[in-house]
């Protein structure tokens, strides 16, 4: 009976000494002794004396936790791209060796698609140490153990296949998970036994498992492509280039592709030994002036002669832009 | 009867028993021991506060013994010096490391009348106000908690016979 109330006691003494650990990373090592013995001097009646107390011994026990970081917390990708990697670094904050687990996961919540995990190996280590995804890098096989040393970083990739069809800045996240391989459990709880060398273990306020996740961003990713088509009208009523025929030029600018083209402008030059005709300049059909300002065309004549047209944020659904102006030739 | 169920109970759990069993051996005699030498039995154990809740919802904080604790957490370091002769134990002076791997907490150090003053070297001792250590570069400073290295209880009066004096300090453990 007393020997149950003493162990309740000193359970809720753990749990709320460790609410007060926070911000600790490893700090003594586990199974460390701390000891202690002080001295007294004295005297009784003429007499000096000396004594030591007994040695105080306190045993470090050993602290589960485990604390991950994202280091790409937005990476850009292109529909279609291949083992696009994110980045992350787990670090036991424990004082005293610990031993994980890894799981990766894509299909979460909150986000527009679900990227494909590489198989057969989604994740890898830093083996190389360059921050980077690269050829020297060593796949984590499933399920296997990663132990750390207490205050131990490992750096770790989660690749991910990102599918087509998908709209700019559509996101997919993708996660992954450091558990202890025994399990993990709720801050405060004793594993008895369950430290190094055979000392108990408390789970400090991770409970000796995290999980970060990454974002996939379909970046912009928009095409623009131009065609262009002349048509002459002669002086004489026909459609020979003879001095003095007009050629009309038409460009039609398709936008395609994923995202925006933002204040989208179309330059042409005026060719050689032709001159513009003023007024002539049309955005689908719409005649424009040749001032600046005033709208969105202009003809600039120096340092050579072009005329301008401002389109303005352009998407795949804007549709067909088409640009017309017309030359006489000298 | 307290404290002996806590020693109990440490003989229980604890694998590292010689500690317990030290604390046990040093337990205050029956009887007085020699007048000359011997008068005062120094015991040290380190603690852990503790609120425990009682059934009527109050809570009161207790001492428990702190045989295994995490980094960051926090020791209350006891001595008892108990004077076991007949005559008073005067011009007492008792020393106690902050222990390696422990960070001393600014003015935990408590004992009823007793001048506590504290040492960064364990040889030279001054009040907190007046405690300097020195910089790398060997220019002195006033001395912060962390520089603490040993506290020091001088008693302004005796130790009656048969009483004890208690000292504490708060040590966090990095």
């Amino acid at each position: 009976m007393k020997t149950t109330s003493g162990i309740w006691l000193v359970t809720a003494g753990v749990a709320a000494l460790l609410c007060a650990r926070q911000g600790f990373a490893a700090g003594t090592a586990a199974g460390t002794a701390i000891t202690n013995t002080a001295q007294v001097n004295y005297t009784v009646g003429a007499s000096t004396a000396t004594a030591t107390s007994n040695t105080t011994t306190t045993t470090v026990l050993q602290i589960l936790d485990v604390v991950e970081t994202v280091q790409t917390p937005s990476v850009a990708v292109t529909p279609g791209d291949l083992k696009k990697p994110l980045t992350f670094r787990i670090t036991n904050t424990g004082n005293g060796p610990d031993t994980f687990v890894l799981t990766p996961s894509s299909t979460l919540a909150g986000d527009n698609f679900d990227p494909v995990l590489v198989a057969p190996s989604s994740i890898y280590f830093d083996t190389d140490n360059s921050g980077d995804y690269s050829a020297g890098d060593v796949a984590y096989v499933a399920g296997a153990d990663l132990t750390l040393a207490a205050n131990a970083t490992v750096t770790v990739f989660v690749l991910n296949n990102i599918p087509t069809g998908l709209n700019n800045a559509d996101e997919g996240r993708s996660q992954i998970g450091a558990t202890r391989k025994g399990g993990a459990g709720t801050a405060g709880q004793t594993i008895v036994g369950g430290g190094v060398g055979g000392i108990d273990a408390v789970f400090g306020s991770s409970g000796d498992t995290a999980t970060q996740f990454g974002k996939y961003v379909v970046a912009n990713n928009v095409t623009m492509s131009a065609v262009k088509t002349q048509t002459f009208s002669d002086l004489l009523g026909g459609t020979r280039p003879l001095p003095g025929a007009t050629i009309t030029y038409s460009v039609a600018i398709t936008p395609g592709g994923t995202g925006t083209a933002t204040a989208a402008t179309f330059n042409d030059a005026i060719p050689a030994n032709t001159t513009y005709k003023p007024g002539s300049i049309k955005l689908n059909g719409t005649t424009l002036t040749d001032a600046a300002g005033d709208d969105a065309g202009e003809y600039l004549s120096a340092p050579a002669a072009h005329i301008s047209v401002t389109l303005g944020n352009l998407t795949q659904a804007s549709g067909v832009q088409t640009v017309s102006f017309a030359v006489t030739i000298n | 009867m307290k404290s002996q169920s806590s020693f109990a109970f440490i003989a229980l759990l604890l694998p590292l028993l010689t500690a317990a069993a030290a604390a046990e051996h040093n337990r205050p005699a029956a009887s007085p021991a020699s007048p000359k030498v011997g008068c005062i039995v120094l015991t040290t154990a380190a603690e852990q506060q503790v609120n425990v809740a009682a059934a009527d919802g109050s809570s009161s904080v207790q001492y428990q013994p702190a045989a295994r604790v995490v980094p960051g957490s926090e020791v209350v370091w006891t001595t008892t010096a108990r004077n076991n002769c007949s005559k008073p134990a005067e011009k007492v002076v008792i020393d106690q490391p902050v222990p390696e791997h422990m960070v001393f907490i600014a003015d935990s150090a408590v004992g009823g009348g007793a001048q506590i003053t504290l040492s960064v070297d364990g040889k030279d001792y001054a009040p907190a106000n007046a405690l300097t250590a020195h910089n790398a570069d060997g220019s002195a400073r006033a001395a912060r908690a962390t520089d603490v290295r040993s506290v020091r209880w001088t008693l302004t009066g005796p130790i009656a016979p048969q009483s004890e004096f208690t000292a504490r300090f708060r040590a966090v453990l990095q």
